[in-house]
């Protein structure tokens, strides 16, 4: 049977649509509130972003057919920049995004023009990809949808930034940012090529060495480390230059020259001075201590100042560098010995030393420096203590010393900070490399708060996370994070209410915005007017602060109205199911629980938080460049939404890459397809007297539900759909096979009970096909309104299904003799054991191996410490040991 | 002892390592069954059908037992022996 997708995606669709079954309001029912990162207009949707809609699309499904009151909506991101980049890069006529659009999106050369307006990008691909939502079937109550520039939600950012700043989670400050030097805009990972987050290492200072009148710095992890310096290192073979910085004159690299312009300096390269000039000469270090200038290569001017301290008690590099100049007898070096600070267990006076010995590190060039570096600085920082040499900082652990010698340093004018970015090069939207920034002045998120990370971790702690290898990932971040630039200048979104020249940036305005869903609909329908939503309105509903009157006579809404927003709000709230890329662990998902966590209190706090990896197209990742781009509307009119959506689950699971490939679509059509056939010839029917198979396929359906139903639940859909769709087929043939030996013409009732079961758990996953079946199958309410299938323990025979097993073996055994032996039966006998021992001894194995024990050796030793089984020492004889194979068995 | 029957055991442990732990768990929980009785009554119909001969079922130990070739006695649980003639 060839069906026609799109002819009959329609017909549900509108079905769907005349009963508003995904228009969800409160009712008397437990809820479930699933919601997924909302799609930013900036560009055409294509399969890959199908994948974690589709995803919770299925979750939100499955929870309505559990008999869940199930609110999945829907808006749109237009803030921020990368709709504006998207205009730019069309003004300047860039040739792969006009030809994306024109060929791979077919974007009418009418509406192309309009798209030097930001606005009109965002319009346009908002419908364009509302459309595809529509088409893919998703279950999304759109009398909620909204964007993020019209007022109501605009209100609903400026009290939510309210709050936060009340709460002291913003601030004012210097703090670095990621930075386009051409945009002149801090950059996050929504303005980056590639959608990469600029990663901000702020551990990372610059220490102060005197040279005459000039200031050489050094930059470094370890400030404490000042305490062993011995040398500096100068590469000979770089031209340093001499840079006026403020009211200094450094010497450093050009390289750092323009990083440090971004650090609010005065900055001006004033002349040139060889790196072979300054070797053998002395520098003066903090304390006023002469040490003199060594050559290395190794120094790179790229890294840091392009001028290293050098700790050779500690740092195995600088140790190697040091013992490479003494083994060419540089005079100098020779007179060089390194000054031990860091007393650690396990280690004696020299540690670098000691792990270079260790792990046989031949010359400063050899790569397992690095790993000795890694492994030395890890275990001086977590057990090492500070020693006598490091003055008033005697006896200190490392890990609390280092912040002090940093705060001392800097008080004296020795230390500033040199932050930089751990994972350049990150490219800007404009296609400028982005340097670090120290922003004066500017609003931040004071993400780097310990008491509120603290919180933060309370709540993941809490919450279920899926795949749950991801937490430490999550971990990670909230560790990492610090202050975060939370106002742009440019772009379109919400001005900052006490600050109009800034606009709060696109990872800040998308954090509680889940609440709105629950009041869009009344802005929506006019219940609600911008002008109605104060901060005491949002206060009362939101917050339960305040009193009603106050949020009646600033909104000059009724009590009733209010109460109404109010409840709805807690009816849905907290979300239960948050659905999103992986690419957003590390910027969106944790702001969102870091400010839930800020502005709600705990029983409004996220329950769940769902991650998927992204998809890939034949084995390469989707990009405009690669030319492999499908659009998902393109796809949906060749293939199909069911087809697709279920080519999108099937191909990986939850946390793994999805390689998407057209075969397994054509593959699932004909699938379906043949299950569609199979539905239409099956009628309802009474079900008689079980026989041994009948008993069998039934008690084999119900293991399919409780696999399917524990797979569903913790979002293993791969699986689920593979258990629905393939891995019962198996079971269905052999039933086939028994029905058909025995003749019977009797078994329409249980195959169409079978079926039921199958369509209702594929309903989630292919909807419309899924509702064809239904209807096929005779029934005249939706698939998608029906129950999801329950498992009943009454209904598994557990006998069934061994002795089918035996049955379904011994046929296999014999087929097995025939293939090999070639032999035609004339007559097949079976001999079945009925030694008891023998089945006391099997059981006995069956015991000791059911989870998972399968060695020999230890199975005996059980067999022997079980008296019962010791008894085989007298039956033994009776199986004399045999070099005889039985002759058939293989 | 067991040590006399390695054959059988380790036949055993070959058959138990090729099921899945699903009906290795199944097989524990649920009481033993005639075996002879349930193939005697559902082999013939499938063995019919699938081989195109009539296939006779014996407990090892009938008396009336048909075994010319002495196969009886490498029956095993869930593993009965075969005649091919």
């Amino acid at each position: 049977m060839t069906i026609n997708w799109n002819e009959i995606e329609t017909k549900w669709q509108s079905k769907w649509n005349e009963s508003k079954d995904f228009e969800t309001n409160p009712n008397e029912k437990p809820k479930k509130f699933i919601t997924v990162a909302y799609p930013y207009p900036n560009s055409p949707q294509h399969i890959g972003h199908g994948r974690t809609y589709t995803l919770a699309d299925v979750h939100a499904r499955f929870y309505r057919m559990q008999g869940y009151n199930v609110l999945f909506p829907m808006g749109f991101h237009y803030t921020g920049t990368p709709v504006l980049g998207m205009a730019k890069r069309i003004q300047s006529g860039e040739k792969e995004i006009l030809y994306g659009l024109r060929n791979i999106y077919h974007v009418p050369e009418e509406t192309i023009k309009t798209f030097v307006e930001p606005i009109n990008i965002a319009d346009y691909f908002h419908e364009e990809i509302k459309s595809g939502m529509i088409e893919m079937g998703y279950s999304i109550d759109w009398r909620r949808e909204f964007t993020t520039i019209v007022p109501g939600y605009q209100k609903f950012i400026e009290w939510q930034i309210t709050i936060l700043k009340e709460n002291g989670k913003i601030i004012q400050g210097s703090h670095p940012v990621g930075w386009c030097p051409k945009d002149q805009n801090p950059v996050s990972q929504h303005d980056t090529m590639g959608d990469v987050e600029p990663k901000i290492d702020d551990k990372n200072f610059l220490v102060k060495f005197k040279f005459g009148e000039f200031i050489f710095p050094v930059t470094t992890l370890r400030p404490e480390t000042i305490f062993g310096v011995t040398n500096l290192w100068v590469n000979p073979n770089v031209t340093y230059k001499k840079v006026s910085v403020d009211n200094e004159t450094w010497i450093i690299s050009e390289q750092c020259a323009k990083k440090i312009e971004f650090f609010e300096k005065e900055v001006k390269i004033i002349g040139d001075m060889q790196g072979s000039e300054i070797i053998g000469k002395y520098a003066t270090t903090h304390n006023g201590a002469e040490i003199p200038i060594l050559p290395a290569e190794f120094v790179e001017p790229g890294m840091g100042t392009g001028l290293v301290m050098s700790v050779p008690a500690h740092a195995p590099k600088d140790y190697q560098a040091l013992m490479d100049l003494k083994a060419k007898n540089h005079e100098l070096a020779s007179k060089i010995e390194p000054i031990p600070i860091i007393v650690t267990p396990g280690y004696d006076t020299y540690p670098a030393k000691q792990i270079c010995e260790k792990l046989g590190v031949s010359n400063q060039t050899d790569e397992k420096l690095e790993e000795a570096t890694k492994e030395l600085y890890l275990k001086e920082f977590t057990d090492g203590k500070l020693n006598e040499k490091c003055d008033i900082f005697n006896n200190e652990k490392v890990q609390f010393g280092r912040d002090k010698v940093m705060a001392w340093l800097q008080e004296n004018n020795h230390l500033e900070k040199f932050p930089v970015l751990e994972n350049a090069p990150v490219k800007c939207r404009c296609g400028t490399e982005c340097v670090v920034k120290i922003l004066n002045n500017q609003w931040f998120l004071n993400y780097g708060d310990e008491e509120w990370k603290e919180t933060a971790r309370n709540c993941f702690d809490e919450m279920n996370i899926l795949p749950s290898k991801i937490t430490t990932e999550f971990k990670e971040v909230i560790d990492w994070l610090h202050e975060r630039a939370c106002a742009r200048q440019q772009g379109l979104g919400t001005k900052l209410p006490w600050d109009k020249d800034w606009i709060v940036e696109s990872l800040s305005d998308s954090v509680i915005y889940m609440a709105y869903y629950t009041m869009s609909r009344f802005v929506n329908d006019g219940t609600l007017k911008p002008e109605n939503l104060t901060k005491e309105f949002f206060d009362y509903v939101l917050l339960d602060k305040g009193d009603i009157t106050l949020a009646v006579s600033t909104s000059k809404l009724s009590k009733d109205v209010i109460g109404m927003v109010k409840k709805e709000f807690l009816y849905f709230y907290p979300v239960d199911s948050r659905h999103s890329g992986r690419d957003l662990v590390q910027n969106h998902l944790s702001f969102f629980v870091l400010n839930h966590v800020a502005i709600f209190e705990k029983k409004l706090w996220p329950k769940e938080i769902v991650v998927n990896g992204s998809v890939m197209m034949d084995g390469a990742k989707m990009s405009k460049s690669m030319g492999n781009i499908i659009p998902l509307r393109t796809a949906i009119k060749d293939y199909g939404a069911d087809p697709i959506r279920l080519a999108i689950i099937s191909s990986a699971e939850l946390l793994q890459d999805a390689d998407f490939n057209m075969e397994s679509v054509s593959g699932i059509q004909n699938k379906l397809e043949a299950l569609l056939e199979e539905c239409s010839t099956l009628k309802a029917a009474q079900i008689g007297d079980l026989e041994a198979e009948d008993k069998w396929i039934l008690s084999k359906t119900q293991g399919m539900i409780a696999q399917v139903t524990e797979a569903v639940e913790k979002m293993r859909l791969r699986e689920g759909l593979q258990d629905i769709l393939f891995s019962f087929e198996s079971d269905l043939s052999w039933y086939a096979k028994r029905v058909d030996a025995k003749g019977r013409d009797n078994v329409s009732g249980i195959l169409h009970k079978i079926n039921s079961v199958r369509v209702a758990m594929l309903s989630p996953f292919a909807p419309h096909v899924a509702e064809e079946m239904w209807e096929k199958l005779g029934y005249t309410e939706l698939a998608s309104k029906s129950a999801w299938p329950e498992f009943s323990k009454e209904d598994v025979d557990v006998t069934s299904i061994q002795s089918e097993e035996l049955l379904k073996s011994t046929i296999d055994d014999i087929a097995n003799i025939l293939k090999i032996t070639k032999i035609i039966p004339q007559k097949i006998v079976i001999y079945v054991n009925s030694d008891e021992f023998k089945s006391k001894v099997y059981r006995k194995i069956l015991g000791i191996m059911v989870g998972g024990q399968n060695n020999m050796g230890v199975v005996m030793k059980e067999l022997i410490a079980d008296p019962q089984t010791t008894d085989a020492k007298k039956n033994a004889r009776l199986y004399p040991k045999s070099n005889q194979r039985l002759a058939f068995r293989i | 002892m067991l040590k006399k029957m390695p054959d059988y055991i380790q036949k055993v442990i070959k058959d138990l390592h090729s099921e899945s732990e699903e009906i290795k768990a199944i097989k524990l929980e649920s009481k033993e069954f005639d075996e002879k009785q349930f193939l005697s009554a559902e082999l013939a119909s499938i063995g019919k059908k699938e081989f195109g001969v009539e296939i006779q079922v014996f407990g090892a130990t009938d008396k009336d037992i048909y075994d010319p070739k002495g196969k009886a006695r490498h029956a095993r649980p869930f593993k009965p022996a075969i005649l091919i003639e």
